[in-house]
């Protein structure tokens, strides 16, 4: 009894930091797919022979062995999905969000969490802009049909690629994700 | 009874752990360079591995981390040995990122003047060396001990404003302010000084900067005067496609350099100034269209800086008013990595002309 009180508000208080960058995240596919839409969030294991598939068409760094999907259905339909996902960038993380639409598609990116010194003009719609209506076709490469930015040269390369991992990812296991 | 209590608060959280990052999470990062400089009109030159850097961030939560770099220069120090390099802690501070509009910061931090100050990772800057404006006028890496605010003002404007432990009179000299760095080690708190820095992204590509250091030098010594020291400075950067662009320009003053000169004898000015524009093409999409992320950039710099721009007392020394002609190639396997090369033409007022050689590797990640 007494551990499991002990361990009660640490896992609590882990619950509900995620559960923010979650509520953070559920306003944001709001914004992208309509007010009136239903999340339901899942977690889509990637197996090592699908990581290095994904990491061969994209070049893109895998920290993890899974990604999380936030389901977004409306009047019992499915139209569109929220990848919930972290790359590093100089010193910390960075979590972003990747709202998908069925095809496959860009809707729109957003930066839930950076943790950075440099580099936040990433989360600036002028950048985010760009990936709208990108999909796995597109090479996504900074310097080519990416723009970078000065003094954020290491979180542009990291959001991009974070970006193609899971347009690629999509590519893969649509099948799989519901 | 236990056991269930345990299984319902496991169950919950791991309902609510959409992110690994959401909890505490460290990462290890770095940046190197070996360098290679030969002299015109020396056989052999002299092989460096110039840096080697590590990083370690900590991010506590979503909103306080530590940054943190930690620098070996010359690969190595060794006991009772005068030649060798350096150990130091260059950057070391909490981030507490309190809203999009204001976070705090405090520990060792980065003056934040001109470009490379702040980003001084090899692959970021072409050339061997970094810039000489980036030497001699702008001392990177300008470190110090202090606290201020950070944020973003409006879209597409950020700002830093510290206040950091100053220069000291004393190290200047007619080379510049760089001797005056206290560099963190058991600083003189006696001078602080306010420096800042508002920074606009007007369009996607374009970056402009501007930039400010003001502070006393003098520790109150009353026969020295304040010896203030105010450094104004701007930068550009602007990308698009194969075409990159870059401007700094700094302007320093030093208040009571005749009294500081008179205390020191260093041939203090009361006027410096700096100024580099560099131009850069990447040239590999048309010799290997789809090469990815790859890049060859040809560039050219020109920097114009003189440490005894204006002085009282003495006649300024034209060793110190300097114009360098930079030509290179910077070739990037990937962006976090270059191979360099440059030839490097350097005038002095004296008339006298030096050329180096250099080549080099650098990394980060």
């Amino acid at each position: 009894m007494r551990l499991s009180l002990l361990l009660l508000p640490g896992l609590l208080l882990a619950g509900t930091a995620a559960g923010q960058t979650e509520r953070r995240a559920s306003d944001a596919l709001r914004a992208m797919f309509g007010d009136s839409i239903e999340v339901r969030s899942s977690t889509l294991a990637v197996s090592a022979e699908e990581r290095t598939t994904i990491r061969a068409r994209t070049k893109a760094q895998w920290p993890g062995d899974s990604v999380r999907v936030l389901v977004c259905r409306s009047r019992g339909r499915t139209i569109g999905y929220g990848f919930l996902d972290d790359v590093k960038g100089k010193m910390n993380f960075i979590t972003y969000l990747v709202g998908l639409t069925p095809a496959g598609t860009v809707r729109d990116v957003d930066v839930l969490v950076y943790r950075e010194s440099y580099g936040g003009e990433i989360a600036y719609e002028s950048f985010r802009r760009q990936f709208r209506d990108k999909s796995a076709a597109d090479p996504l490469l900074p310097g080519r049909d990416v723009k970078n930015i000065s003094g954020a040269t290491i979180s542009v390369h990291a959001i991009t690629g974070g970006i193609r991992r899971i347009l690629a990812t999509y590519e893969l296991l649509r099948s799989r994700i519901e | 009874m236990k056991l269930r209590h345990l299984a319902s608060a496991l169950t919950f959280s791991l309902l609510f752990i959409p992110l690994a990052r959401s909890q505490e999470s460290t990462t290890v990062g770095g940046y190197g360079e070996l360098h290679y400089n030969e002299p015109d009109g020396i056989a052999r030159g002299t092989l460096d591995f110039h840096r080697f850097v590590l990083y370690v961030g900590h991010a506590f939560n979503d909103k306080l981390s530590f940054k943190s770099e930690l620098e070996v220069e010359h690969t190595k120090l060794e006991a009772g040995e005068a030649e060798g390099g350096e150990v130091a802690v260059e950057q070391a501070y909490l981030d507490w990122h309190l809203t999009q509009e204001v976070g705090l910061r405090a520990g060792i931090l980065i003056p934040p003047i001109g470009i490379l100050n702040q980003f001084h990772e090899p692959p970021t800057f072409h050339g061997v060396e970094r810039p000489m404006i980036d030497q001699v006028i702008i001392p990177t890496t300008w470190r110090e001990s202090g606290a201020g605010l950070y944020g973003v003002l409006t879209e597409g404007v950020r700002y830093q404003l510290y206040l950091l432990a100053g220069l000291k009179a004393e190290g200047f000299s007619e080379a510049g302010i760089r001797g005056g760095r206290q560099e963190a080690l058991e600083s003189s708190p006696v001078n602080p000084s306010l420096t800042g820095r508002l920074e606009a992204l007007p369009v996607l590509g374009l970056k402009c900067g501007a930039s400010f250091f003001a502070g006393q030098t003098t520790e109150g010594v009353d026969s020295l005067g304040g010896g203030m020291l105010t450094l104004l400075s701007a930068d550009a950067q602007y990308g698009n496609g194969p075409l990159s662009l870059k401007a700094v320009g700094v302007l320093e003053s030093i208040d009571d350099a005749e009294k500081i000169n008179a205390a020191f004898q260093r041939g203090v000015a009361d006027r410096i100034y700096g100024l580099s524009v560099e131009g850069a093409y990447n040239i590999l999409p048309l010799l290997a269209p789809g090469e990815g992320e790859q890049s060859l950039h040809l560039f050219a710099r020109y920097e114009r800086y003189n440490t005894q721009s204006k002085v009282t007392g003495f006649a300024a020394n034209a060793a110190f008013d300097r114009r360098d002609v930079t030509l290179g190639a910077t070739f990037q396997p990937t962006f976090n990595t270059a191979f360099k090369l440059d030839y490097q033409f350097m005038n002095d007022g004296t008339g006298a002309q030096a050329k180096r050689l250099n080549l080099g590797i650098g990394y980060s990640f």
